[in-house]
């Protein structure tokens, strides 16, 4: 765009910065960073039974978190992996998490992309990576099947045998992904 | 989702966000969420002075909701939950539409915060008076090396100043039909008297401009 700027008033670019100051905050860096090194710290200790996550190399906004399938239901004995890639505005704005591992539900896509509203519109700055973990991992348990990502798994989840009996032959095209 | 106020502190998220998730949604809704409040428990901080014969005080009772950290200009919403406020305003300022408490959901009100100050707290200023802070600092997105095809064009754009001037003749002439800078801020520090100069000396060059070309066609 043409900008007719003289080079004093060009100068002054702190007035653009302010501007997107306004529309949409984003938290110092460093708070971030100190926040997800924080959630590390509370992970690690917490050892929590099913689920882990760490920073995938050097990035502290990218971590790869691993759930293990719900007990009593049809993912039983199953490991997920899942990417978590925190925006800079986190925790005021969800991560982005999607399945690495292919997975079969109702609403998960078949590109990983995982419809849970927590990570959407029902965001709070409150929820950290263990909830979200928790929460994806009571997910894939209790699917809803009213607003279904992959309609095929939507309609087959009444029949669980059946569903078990598709899953297992899912994981067996999928072994290497 | 207001009929939910927590009772309470933190170990009522389970319950409430419970209910905050059965409102009919595009989304998935999970009815167990896990409770933030338990992790808390695992970082036994040492109380800070007081308490040293009894149990250890758990400083992080005392952590902020947003920041995880002990909250630094504390508030408390009145739902009592505890932010430090500057983590609490930014949450308010992101939310356009409803503001929330991140912990259970009731309704937030600047103005029904309340600020807490210990003993020891030197200046009893209302943190509520210091804010707008200072501009945070931004981390850009890392970019992809770029194709090959695109090189020669990223290193133009990484040249920080292209200011290409349509002001005068024979540009002005066209500008108008171009439109190209409709949402132009006008700079404030040119008073009106040089707008008006400029305006002046727009015109005489038009006015020669049309001279030039009236003599053109004649001749």
């Amino acid at each position: 765009m043409a900008q007719n700027i003289s080079p004093e008033q060009s100068g002054g670019a702190g007035g653009s910065t302010k501007h997107t100051d306004d529309s949409m905050p984003v938290k110092d860096n460093h708070a971030v960073s100190k926040r997800l090194h924080k959630e590390l710290m509370n992970l690690m200790m917490a050892n929590e039974k099913g689920i882990s996550a760490f920073p995938d190399g050097e990035n502290i906004f990218k971590w790869v978190g691993t759930i293990a399938g719900p007990l009593n239901t049809v993912y039983a004995g199953q490991t997920y992996r899942l990417s978590l890639d925190f925006p800079n505005s986190y925790p005021y704005a969800a991560p982005v998490v999607k399945f690495l591992t292919s997975c079969f539900h109702p609403n998960v896509d078949l590109q990983g992309s995982i419809c849970l509203d927590i990570l959407k519109d029902k965001w709070s700055a409150l929820y950290d990576v263990r909830t979200i973990l928790l929460s994806i991992q009571s997910l894939l348990g209790e699917p809803n099947n009213e607003s279904p990502l992959n309609a095929q798994a939507a309609m087959m989840w009444n029949d669980q045998k059946e569903y078990k009996k598709y899953l297992d032959a899912f994981y067996e095209k999928h072994k290497d992904t | 989702m207001d009929s939910a106020p927590s009772k309470g502190g933190n170990n009522s998220i389970g319950k409430t966000t419970d209910t905050a998730l059965t409102q009919s949604t595009a989304c998935t809704t999970v009815s167990t969420v896990a409770k933030p409040g338990s992790s808390g428990s695992t970082e036994p901080n040492s109380g800070t002075g007081a308490a040293d014969a009894e149990e250890p005080i758990d400083a992080s009772v005392y952590e902020c909701n947003i920041c995880f950290d002990i909250a630094q200009e504390a508030v408390v919403t009145m739902c009592g939950h505890l932010f430090c406020w500057p983590c609490l305003h930014q949450w308010l300022v992101t939310r356009h539409r409803v503001k929330l408490c991140p912990v259970c959901k009731g309704s937030v009100n600047k103005n029904k915060v309340i600020p807490i100050y210990g003993r020891n707290c030197k200046q009893q200023v209302d943190p509520r008076k210091k804010i707008p802070q200072r501009p945070a600092g931004q981390r850009g997105e890392p970019v992809l090396a770029p194709v090959a095809l695109n090189s020669p064009r990223v290193e133009l754009a990484g040249e920080a100043h292209m200011v290409y001037n349509l002001n005068y003749f024979p540009f002005n002439l066209v500008r108008p039909f171009i439109n190209l800078d409709a949402q132009r801020p006008i700079p404030d520090n040119r008073d009106s008297q040089q707008i008006n100069d400029e305006n002046t000396i727009s015109r005489v060059f038009l006015f020669v401009a049309l001279l030039c070309i009236v003599w053109l066609i004649l001749g």
